[in-house]
């Protein structure tokens, strides 16, 4: 299991990389990861939102509320989309984990 | 909605240092999410408190997560809302009388204290300083005056705002008398307390031009209290539910223990 405390660092270019393909709520973000984790990521569920606060503060993310009640009671959620700038940071970050595992593969990776 | 998710969610969220409107868009994300949960882990066991243990668990800790949220409020918003609530806050069960006497002594004593600094600055040597009699009068009036206005304030803006209800989206006046006279009274002690700074300051007017002013700044005290009240009761809809919320001691102690 991949748990929290290893995701730090990651989490933010995850969640450009799962809002790239569609808009989502909250809790939409979480089961995207999980799914794209194929079980082996391990979130707190709630801790997905001082992320995608300080994402949408970078101007990383944009935030609509989503007033559509007809599928559900409750409050009102908010629904994220990748920014131009958010886009931007993604293929960056890409780059920069491709370099990252290209790196570290040949150096862990390497059997004595 | 489950009083009980909104419990937990209050407890995270209540000791956050953030304006309301932050705080209160953070209760309604985490509400939905965590009720998503809620509703998953319903499905797979028939006990609702297990259900609800199991929810809070996966939701992660709630101390963490507080931090984590108060890490995204940037500083200076969050020192501004450690002081709006240090100043005009209110406690939690607070009545309403008690909490409108505490915030006008309070600014009473504020005032005063500057009206001091103030007197001080502008005679420092003492030389040609009024006589200490007439600057203690002052002192006293002003802070007596500001702070009996600000209870009449406090004590009227929270009746004033607890007469409006809002119904979809819609503001309502479900209590007019309230609302009426409350802004009367409010109108009435600002236009008051006006004329007696005027005449205690300048006895070279009329009681016409005391009439004049009072009619004036009453008209002008009514308005804009209007305007104010409404706009908090708009910056405040949907906050209602969350703040009459009262949480378990075991949650009140993480609170105020993080609080402090």
């Amino acid at each position: 299991m991949i748990q929290g405390n290893r995701l730090r660092g990651h989490l933010e270019s995850m969640i450009l990389a799962i809002l790239e393909q569609n808009p989502a709520h909250g809790f939409d973000v979480v089961k995207r990861l999980e799914e794209r984790g194929e079980g082996v990521l391990q979130l707190r569920e709630g801790t997905i939102y001082p992320v995608l606060y300080r994402m949408e503060a970078a101007g990383l993310i944009r935030a609509k509320w989503d007033d559509s009640k007809a599928d559900r009671p409750g409050p009102r959620r908010k629904v994220y989309s990748l920014s131009r700038k958010g886009h931007r940071q993604l293929a960056k970050e890409r780059q920069l984990w491709d370099q990252f595992v290209q790196v570290v593969g040949n150096i862990v990776g390497a059997h004595a | 909605m489950n009083i009980e998710l909104m419990k937990h969610v209050e407890s995270i969220v209540r000791p956050i240092h953030a304006p309301g409107s932050q705080k209160l868009r953070m209760r309604e994300e985490l509400y939905s999410q965590l009720e998503q949960i809620y509703l998953e882990e319903s499905g797979k066991q028939d006990d609702p408190q297990a259900a609800l243990l199991a929810a809070c668990e996966r939701f992660g800790d709630a101390g963490e997560l507080r931090k984590e949220l108060q890490a995204t409020v940037p500083a200076v918003i969050a020192t501004t809302a450690r002081m709006d609530q240090w100043i005009g806050g209110r406690r939690p069960g607070e009545p309403l009388l008690r909490y409108a006497s505490r915030i006008g002594i309070r600014f009473g004593a504020i005032i005063a204290v500057t009206v001091t600094l103030l007197l001080l600055w502008a005679n420092p040597g003492g030389g040609q300083s009024p006589p200490l009699s007439i600057a203690w009068s002052i002192i006293a009036a002003a802070g007596v005056l500001f702070g009996l206005n600000t209870f009449v304030i406090t004590l009227c803006g929270n009746a004033a705002m607890a007469a409006i209800e809002w119904n979809d989206g819609r503001m309502r006046i479900h209590r007019k008398g309230q609302a009426a006279l409350c802004v009367l009274a409010v109108g009435l002690m600002v236009g008051l307390s006006e004329v007696a700074v005027w005449l205690g300051t300048d006895s070279g007017y009329s009681l016409a031009d005391a009439a004049i002013l009072f009619l004036e700044v009453s008209l002008f005290s009514v308005v804009s209290f209007s305007a104010v009240v409404g706009l908090m009761a708009y910056d405040q809809r949907g906050l209602s539910a969350w703040n009459e919320l009262e949480l378990g001691s075991e949650q009140d102690r993480q609170a105020v223990a993080w609080h402090a």
